[in-house]
């Protein structure tokens, strides 16, 4: 098999080779060396507890500088006090590229920022939410819903991508202002 | 019945597209927009606490370790080193989470450019499981977060067929240039006194660096020391002495890697390679250097 030939190639091979091809300026065959372990843990034990808690940090900070921006609560999937206005569309409104999914095994939700209206959700049939241009014609997503009503939902990828997405596509205006 | 056993190679990639490789637009759009995906201060000195210069080059030199064993694209690895450098110049990260940062960031750069992606179980092995899967996945999201998303950040390696292209090379060593190039940017991408250069530098520092190592300057006169750099130094409009100072320093880098790989495999071998050892200690030129 041809594979054999080009054996595991490593920094070092990579650079004896290099070496010895600008020497006699002709393309070399890949030399063997000895199986330098690539497996290995660099810089010791991993503090699990604390990488959770890293973890948790960031991802909060960064859902509540979201949440900031965009004037919606990406956590209860709701749409917070703020500049922008914010319209509940159908799923079936929208192109299929916008609706949620979720592959594979789930990841776990994260705890909310304040704690104790947590819900465990796996669902994802929810409303799928767009900025409108007119703030007149846009309905008021009021207090109207209750919030039992609506299903929490995990924080996923999607959360960030469809709300940028969509105000390029829409408002412009509104995006101007909010560059990134 | 006969049976046909074909061997295909599993990797299907496109061919080199004409449109955008021959086109000088791309080439002054890829100029003008590098300078975005530049991490935003050199970290160890104002945003860095427990991460150190050295632990820098062991996580770089890992990742290219993995990349290779994989046989990764030649982009994913300092596209990985962009993320690195990228997120350690805004988060003040330990030094444990480093290694978790380093599969992170090949894991990203990985999805971006291959075909058939690393997945976070196999890296995880690779930190000989010191992290899991679903911790990957969630730093994966903190650092998407951190970086913006902007993940389709310029390579040095968006600029080697646009340099090519424009030199005066011997077909038949085309290929050679071309990978002694990519070595020069994996080396570049593992030394931190690269990152803040622009790729495009890089790049043609890179070019340069192979071209003069494989002594291509014989029949073609343009190919010859200050000329050449003058020729390079138009293609990616960078200043001639930064260029030249590029150079030397990639062939610094490389000299200095090569010492290292020597002194590991006299560690480990010790009665024999003290005679190269000591002609490496002072080169005076890379190729004079016997392995």
């Amino acid at each position: 098999m041809p594979s054999e030939h080009v054996a595991k190639q490593k920094r070092e091979s990579l650079l004896c080779t290099l070496v010895g091809e600008r020497r006699i300026g002709e393309q070399m065959e890949w030399r063997p060396v000895k199986a330098n372990r690539v497996r290995r843990n660099l810089f010791g034990p991993v503090d699990h507890e604390q990488l959770q808690q890293d973890f948790q940090h960031m991802l909060r900070s960064s859902l509540e500088g979201a949440q900031q921006k965009w004037n919606f609560d990406f956590l209860r999937d709701m749409p917070a006090e703020g500049l922008l206005q914010w319209e509940e569309l159908q799923s079936h409104d929208v192109p299929a590229f916008y609706h949620s999914c979720v592959v594979g095994e789930a990841r776990k939700p994260l705890k909310p920022l304040n704690q104790g209206i947590v819900k465990e959700v796996k669902a994802h049939h929810f409303a799928t939410v767009t900025l409108t241009e007119n703030p007149k014609v846009a309905k008021k997503m009021s207090g109207k819903k209750s919030q039992a009503g609506k299903k929490q939902r995990q924080t996923s990828f999607t959360d960030y991508y469809s709300a940028k997405k969509q105000v390029k596509t829409n408002t412009q205006a509104a995006a101007k202002n909010l560059a990134f | 019945m006969e049976l046909l056993c074909c061997e295909v190679d599993p990797m299907r990639r496109a061919l080199p597209d004409p449109n955008l490789l021959y086109d000088d637009r791309v080439l002054h759009n890829l100029l003008t927009i590098e300078e975005r995906y530049l991490p935003q201060c050199s970290y160890f000195k104002c945003v860095q606490k427990d991460i150190q210069p050295f632990m820098r080059r062991m996580v770089a030199t890992w990742m290219l370790e993995v990349c290779e064993e994989q046989k990764c694209e030649e982009e994913v690895f300092p596209l990985a080193m962009n993320y690195l450098d990228r997120f350690l110049a805004v988060v003040p990260t330990r030094k444990c989470h480093l290694q978790l940062l380093g599969a992170v960031c090949m894991f990203l750069a990985s999805k971006l450019k291959e075909t058939i992606p690393l997945t976070a179980e196999k890296l995880c092995i690779y930190t000989d499981n010191s992290i899991k899967p679903q911790e990957l996945l969630e730093w994966e999201l903190v650092v998407l977060g951190k970086l913006k998303w902007n993940l389709a950040a310029v390579t040095p390696h968006d600029f080697i067929e646009h340099i090519l292209r424009k030199l005066p090379l011997p077909k038949d060593k085309l290929l050679l240039i071309r990978k002694h190039a990519q070595t020069f940017i994996a080396l570049c991408a593992t030394d931190f006194n690269f990152a803040m250069y622009p790729p495009s530098m890089i790049a043609t520092g890179s070019v340069g660096a192979a071209i003069c190592g494989l002594q291509l300057d014989d029949g073609e006169s343009s190919l010859s020391g200050d000329s050449l750099t003058e020729l390079l130094a138009k293609i990616t409009n960078t200043d001639v002495d930064c260029l030249k100072a590029c150079q030397e320093q990639i062939e610094s880098v490389l000299v200095s890697n090569l010492r290292q790989v020597q002194q590991q495999q006299q560690q480990s071998n010790p009665s024999k390679m003290v005679d190269e050892l000591d002609q490496a200690s002072t080169p005076t030129d890379v190729r004079d250097i016997n392995l």
